[in-house]
């Protein structure tokens, strides 16, 4: 731990505490960027988008998708995270216990995401499932609206359970 | 101020004095949080999985999210750049180089000018108002009623907590005492537009708070720190936080007087930025949770 109690009871040159502030200030460190391509994906994508200016495929409002979170889902009481343009967000927990958390995405402007469910054999009310990574299971609604529950306890098949319970119906018709 | 995630993660210290202040505060939090200083860790750490694959899909989701200033990600950074941008290394050093070649610790000391108590409750309230704002930006409004709203703002975590841990130690305990909000909310009913004006904080953001008037800003902050009001009471009883023991903790830092306490938090407030530290941090683990919740 830091502690400045030399300071106070010596007298200290000027040049002295610039150099501590250069001290404090801190290391500086130039680690080699691992995702460089993906800045530059992203970089094309932004472009491509304000090119099209009005034009570029709009987002759900976040207030739309509210209604399809259940207030509770596997004992777990839900609490809205997130509420952006074309993405919502909740977590469910029980006994301050996180149980899953569950998230609605408009993918009108991210194509990538969708490919994902090109190789799904597995369908819930007629739309694909996929999973990608341990912890989460989804579902394409209308080839737009991507549900998805992630869970650090539960099973692919109780995930899936859980999709069952949200009205993919009234998904499909927004 | 860069607009690729991974840079500006990167560019976070390692170690400085504001990484040695909140490793002091963490005991209020424990376990809260780390010092993130890379994309790949922090996606690693805010989702749990370990799939090179899928690490790649969040990172790269997550910079197109950041990267596109609609999404509000970038201003909330920049409104947290603001709350601290007198708090920076330059303002330390131009101090420090005006000090002469005389110059001893106390002497230092003596030039870090305290605030009046008015602009101190006036920042530390501004603080939490730009707090709520920078949350809204990164999260927008959760659910359809206040009490959804209240409760997303309660179950923030990791970094927020680390920050506002070090609000109420740094900004509320030391310069304000134990009966901080009710001196924050009494201040701010009553200061003058001159009292505001006195704020170099109040001045910096005042462009960024919405209402044209400065009756109409002072209101909306009020308001704003009032019905944060049990969020933070909540906060600090939960945690068991008392005055004594975080002054202790601060004392043991700076080694100061009881009586220089109003010195100890004018050189925390210059030579430490924990609010854009731990926000870029803060805003950094929303964008990859939301990136994680659409890939």
């Amino acid at each position: 731990m830091l502690t400045c109690s030399p300071l106070r009871s010596s007298g200290l040159h000027w040049v002295g505490l610039l150099a501590l502030a250069a001290a404090l200030a801190g290391c500086s460190k130039d680690p080699p960027p691992q995702f460089k391509d993906a800045a530059v994906q992203a970089e094309k994508k932004l472009e491509e988008k304000k090119a099209l200016g009005d034009n570029a495929p709009k987002e759900i409002e976040g207030k739309k998708l509210n209604a399809f979170f259940p207030e509770t889902l596997e004992g777990g009481k839900r609490t809205f995270t997130t509420e952006k343009p074309g993405y919502v967000e909740a977590k469910y927990q029980k006994d301050a216990t996180e149980v899953c958390t569950l998230t609605i995405a408009d993918l009108v402007d991210n194509a990538d995401s969708k490919d994902k469910f090109a190789k799904s054999t597995e369908k819930i009310g007629g739309f694909p499932v996929a999973t990608f990574g341990k912890k989460q299971t989804m579902v394409l609604v209308k080839d737009r609206y991507q549900v998805k529950v992630i869970s650090d306890t539960l099973s692919h098949d109780q995930r899936k359970s859980l999709i069952e319970k949200i009205d993919l119906k009234g998904v499909s018709a927004l | 101020m860069t607009n690729n995630l991974e840079e500006l993660l990167s560019s976070l210290p390692e170690s400085n004095m504001t990484v040695r202040l909140l490793n002091l505060l963490d005991y209020l939090v424990p376990g809260e949080w780390s010092n993130i200083t890379s994309l790949h860790t922090a996606v690693r750490e805010a989702t749990g999985e370990t799939d090179e694959d899928v690490l790649g899909a969040v990172a790269g989701r997550a910079i197109e999210l950041y990267m596109d200033e609609d999404n509000g990600y970038q201003r909330a950074v920049g409104l947290y750049s603001l709350v601290d941008s007198a708090s920076t290394f330059a303002g330390f050093t131009s101090m420090a180089a005006k000090l002469g070649e005389d110059v001893e610790w106390l002497g230092f000391l003596e030039s870090a000018t305290p605030k009046l108590e008015t602009t101190q409750a006036i920042d530390a309230g501004l603080k939490l108002a730009c707090e709520l704002g920078a949350f809204c930006m990164t999260n927008g409004l959760p659910g359809d009623s206040i009490g959804d709203f209240m409760g997303a703002l309660a179950s923030s975590a990791k970094e927020d907590k680390m920050r506002l841990a070090a609000w109420v130690a740094c900004d509320c305990f030391l310069p304000l005492g134990p009966d901080f909000m009710q001196k924050i909310i009494g201040t701010l009913e009553s200061a003058s537009e001159s009292d505001f004006m006195q704020s170099g904080l109040f001045q910096r953001i005042a462009g960024h708070l919405p209402g044209g008037g400065l009756f109409e800003k002072k209101q909306l902050v009020t308001d704003n720190v009032k019905s944060a009001e049990g969020f933070i009471g909540s906060f600090v009883s939960e945690r068991g936080l008392t005055h004594e023991a975080v002054i202790g903790r601060v004392k043991e830092f700076l080694d100061v007087n009881e009586d220089r306490l109003d010195y100890a938090s004018a050189i925390l407030d210059m030579s430490t930025n924990y609010f854009l530290h731990t926000g870029t941090q803060s805003v950094a683990r929303r964008v990859i949770t939301r990136a994680y919740g659409e890939i």
